[in-house]
């Protein structure tokens, strides 16, 4: 696909190399002629100059292009560029917009400025720490689907989990008591399978399993795998991520308790955040540090700007106390040497922002009418996790999945039909308007058609 | 340096070789010279030594950096040079020092000669030596980098070694794509000329040679006399104009197609082309029209010739050696500039004499008025002051080369002229000088030594000097 990314920060030359990598014609904008020399190396059309200017954009040839991706410093240059854009030709707009004022107002910025999709680094960011602090267990990220309904959790199998050593057609009739989740994938000795019903787990092991967030919460106290849920979390750094960190953390019942230096973001943050206790100081300050209770806190979450900072605190919470330490840096090329300093997990925004827009680009390029919602690459890019919307009229609607053919290296994970997430078995139905997660090895799967035959 | 990734991709560009040769192979048939064994064993040769090369000598890092580009250029057009010259020495034509001056003097589109007589060359021998042009005017890098899947961010450092002019920018976002859409206009643009050519009466298979030493702005002929044989006016019109067309920058070309007319001519570089092409044809028109029975005669050997070294390519249709001083010094000014960048043309590029133009205008300003800030600006943009400083330096260079190419030449028989004029024919890829290289002439009574150092100079012209200069630095070479 022709795709152009205006702005090339941290996230745009990111974003440029991942996409030059799926093998996409990409073309950046910048206005630095040097950030754009650093590019040299890409197989990308450099062109300087500015991304809110008519011209610039039709030396780009936004004519043709298929994607337009605003990620500039400013989230006004990215909404007026996705504008632009969007009347000068460009198919599909997205914009980066960090301001939470913004957003307020998302349908109205989505609609009236023709922005097709609004990319929130730091709220995304916010959401996944809040996923580890719950599900501390988890081996990487965890993934949503579905506006956030269905989750998907990696997990290790030890080998003393109940459903380990049986055929998973058993699993669930001598676990009469354990919550409907799907093991819809597994990750085995660098290979992916995609598990029927005589498919027997091992361990040692790497299991996906999917459901809603209750179920998966349930599912893991019931296997014995329920490493208690973070009570209260320590914060650092009142940036935007601590802010929406904050919102949602105190939303699920979580007490947090924020460190921030510069008196005047402390009171606004303090006037926002109505649950959260704000507290005025420097976070690296160890004495702080423990006098705001870092020896019994369950989690110490560092989220200054600077990454440098984050790093050393969170070396000093993981020594001095036993809580769950998250750290945001945006070096992600040195997350692994990072890990062996006993912090539990590096977070980078850039990154989470990078994976966002790509899955994005990734289901438009299976086609704009395919059905294909969103496209994720999980299990190491090996496998697929395809979100669908079933057509009205769909031949294989309302018979049940028993009946149909599914193909081999495929399965349906988990239906969506309102609000309410279903854990299909063999006398499920898919039905029309209904939201499909299909996870599947075979690539170039345009429709839901492809998998379920009858 | 990354020697495997080096000699892998050497490996891989030697078959690339082996395949080319199959065209003058099938040529030798048709025409039962007696040549096809001379290319049997060259491509029998380019197999047994390229093969093993590019299959077990394999790179563990694959990634391709500046450096690693550049030596491959350098590396390459030596090796491919040196063996597109065992099929003249296999049908003993001539000696290997002369085969690799010629085969050099192809590939790099320069046209120089050692043969005292080419219309006694077998066909398919002919047919190579403008075949070679053809290749070396886009250039074989950006031939692999076109039909070889491979990784665009190393094909652009390949591609990047190769280009000509002070900047490599593409057209279309990836580079294989890029290189396409070059080969297709250049493939596109050869046919044209090859059709004229035919129409306007030349056989078949000269109108394809000479319409592939022309694109490749070469100027290789079978013909002693070279265009002046036919002693045709519609023919040697064809010929001028396509030469100027192969040495405008093929972006040109480009937005053309896409329809973009206002961004195609806004280009300082083609119109200060098209101003030197025209101002200089009208003052050596009016310098020899006494020698050619008036202003017309005058004319029409003025834009053949002035076309013929502006755009590096070297045909003739008058013996210029003979001309007024005044027309034959403009001459040699057009052989040190060359065309434009971006072309298949040589020389040092309209592109850099005009920003060496601006760059002495603001620095004149700047003697007296020093603190004034002056950005200079191409086509509207500003060009960024590193660009500048490395054209005075490239500028440098080329003139340092010119110097070696001078002692070189007087150190093998020629006089103050010929030196000069040869040295700088042989950097810009221009072909014929003055003196005994001139028009009539040829390089033949060259000692061997002065040939391949001759030929090394040639290749650094084309290459932009940079690419076989890296070869000669040690630090290069060593583990990075």
């Amino acid at each position: 696909m022709r795709i152009i990314i205006a702005g090339c920060g941290k996230l745009g030359s990111m974003l440029a190399g991942s996409l030059v990598n799926e093998n996409h014609d990409v073309t950046v904008i910048d206005r630095d002629e040097d950030v754009l020399d650093r590019l040299s190396d890409l197989d990308v059309l450099p062109i300087k100059g500015n991304a809110v200017s008519v011209s610039t954009l039709e030396e780009a040839d936004i004519k043709h292009a298929d994607v337009l991706i605003a990620v500039t410093i400013s989230d006004e240059s990215n909404m007026l560029c996705c504008t632009i854009g969007k009347k000068l030709g460009a198919k599909y707009t997205i914009a980066r917009i960090r301001e939470p004022e913004y957003l307020k107002n998302m349908s109205f910025v989505t609609q009236e400025l023709s922005i097709n999709y609004v990319a929130n680094p730091e709220r995304a960011t916010a959401r996944e720490i809040s996923r580890m602090l719950r599900l501390p267990f988890a081996v990487s990220g965890i993934e949503t689907f579905v506006r956030g309904l269905v989750e998907m959790v990696e997990v290790r199998v030890n080998g003393d989990e109940p459903f380990v050593g049986a055929p998973l057609s058993e699993v669930y009739k001598t676990q009469k008591n354990m919550p409907r989740v799907l093991f819809c994938g597994i990750s085995r000795d660098d290979e992916a399978l995609i598990p029927k019903g005589d498919f027997v787990v091992k361990a040692g092991d790497s299991l996906f399993v999917t459901a809603d967030y209750a179920t998966i919460t349930a599912f893991f106290k019931y296997i014995g795998k329920n490493a208690k849920a973070a009570k209260d979390a320590l914060i650092i750094g009142g940036s935007r991520i601590a802010y929406y960190l904050c919102t949602i953390l105190n939303e699920s019942g979580v007490k947090t308790k924020l460190i921030e230096y510069n008196e005047e973001k402390a009171r606004i943050l303090d006037e926002t955040l109505e649950k959260t206790t704000v507290i005025c100081g420097d976070g690296t300050d160890q004495e702080l540090l423990l006098s705001e209770g870092l020896k019994t806190a369950d989690a110490f979450v560092a989220l200054t700007d600077r990454d440098e900072e984050n790093l050393m605190a969170g070396l000093y919470a993981a020594h001095a106390g036993d809580a769950r330490v998250i750290v945001k840096n945006n070096r992600v090329n040195y997350s692994n040497l990072l890990s062996t300093f006993g912090m539990d997990s590096i977070i980078s925004p850039t990154q989470i922002a990078r994976n966002i827009i790509v899955r994005v680009v990734r289901a438009r390029e299976a086609g704009e009418d395919s059905g294909v919602e969103r496209m994720y690459k999980i299990m190491g890019g090996r496998a697929e996790a395809l979100e669908f919307i079933v057509p009205a009229g769909a031949a294989y609607a309302g018979i049940p999945l028993a009946e149909l053919n599914v193909d081999e290296s495929s399965l349906i994970a988990v239906i969506v039909r309102g609000n309410r997430v279903i854990v299909p078995f063999g006398a499920d139905t898919v039905e029309a308007g209904d939201h499909v997660v299909a996870i599947t090895r075979r690539s170039g799967t345009l429709s839901l058609g492809d998998i379920l035959e009858i | 340096m990354n020697k495997k990734l080096v000699f892998n991709t050497l490996g891989r560009l030697l078959l690339l070789e082996a395949v080319i040769m199959l065209p003058p192979l099938f040529v030798s048939l048709i025409y039962a010279d007696g040549c096809a064994s001379a290319y049997l064993k060259t491509i029998g040769l380019l197999i047994i030594v390229s093969l093993p090369i590019a299959r077990f000598v394999k790179p563990a890092d694959k990634s391709m950096y500046t450096r690693e580009g550049m030596a491959i250029a350098g590396l390459s057009w030596i090796c491919i040079s040196f063996m597109g010259s065992l099929p003249l020495v296999f049908a003993r034509v001539c000696g290997l020092a002369d085969a690799f001056f010629e085969t050099a003097s192809g590939f790099t589109t320069t046209g120089a000669t050692i043969f005292t007589d080419v219309e006694v060359l077998p066909a398919s021998i002919n047919f190579w030596r403008c075949f070679t042009h053809w290749f070396g005017g886009m250039g074989v890098l950006v031939l692999t980098t076109a039909i070889m899947p491979s990784s665009g961010n190393s094909a652009s450092r390949l591609a990047r070694a190769e280009s000509s002019g002070p900047q490599f920018s593409k057209l279309v976002p990836k580079l294989g794509d890029n290189s396409k859409v070059l080969y297709i206009i250049y493939a596109a643009l050869t046919l044209m000329l090859a059709i004229a050519l035919k129409i306007a009466g030349m056989s078949t298979f000269e109108s394809i040679i000479h319409a592939l030493s022309t694109a490749g702005t070469g100027g290789f002929s079978n013909k002693g006399l070279s265009i002046g044989h036919y002693d045709s006016v519609a023919i040697e019109v064809i010929i001028s104009v396509f030469m100027l067309l192969f040495g405008i920058s093929f972006a040109v070309y480009f937005r053309l197609l896409a329809r973009d007319y206002k961004s195609a001519f806004r280009n300082e570089e083609l119109w200060l082309f098209g101003g030197i092409a025209v101002s200089f044809t009208l003052l050596i028109a009016l310098n020899i029209s006494k020698m050619y029975g008036g202003f017309a005669g005058g004319l029409r050997n003025s834009f053949f010739q002035v076309s013929s070294i502006v755009s590096t390519t070297g045909y003739t249709t008058a013996d210029f050696n003979l001309w007024p001083t005044f027309s034959k010094t403009l001459l040699f000014l057009l052989m040190i500039v060359g065309s434009c960048a971006g072309s298949t043309a040589g020389g040092l590029k309209m592109i850099r004499l005009l920003l060496l133009a601006k760059l002495a205008a603001r620095e004149t300003t700047k003697a007296f008025s020093p603190r004034k800030v002056k950005v200079i600006k191409l086509d509207g943009k500003s060009v960024p002051e590193e660009m500048l400083s490395q054209i005075a330096i490239f500028f440098f260079v080329y003139a340092a080369l010119a110097v070696v190419g001078m002692i070189t030449l007087s150190l093998s028989g020629c006089d103050l002229t010929e030196a000069v004029s040869g040295a700088v024919a042989c950097i810009s890829n221009i072909g014929p000088a003055y003196g005994r290289l001139g028009a009539s002439g040829n390089f033949a009574f060259l000692n061997s030594p002065a040939k391949i150092i001759m030929s090394l100079i040639m290749l650094a012209g084309r290459l932009e000097f940079y690419p076989l200069l890296i070869l000669l630095v040690p630090a290069a070479w060593r583990k990075s």
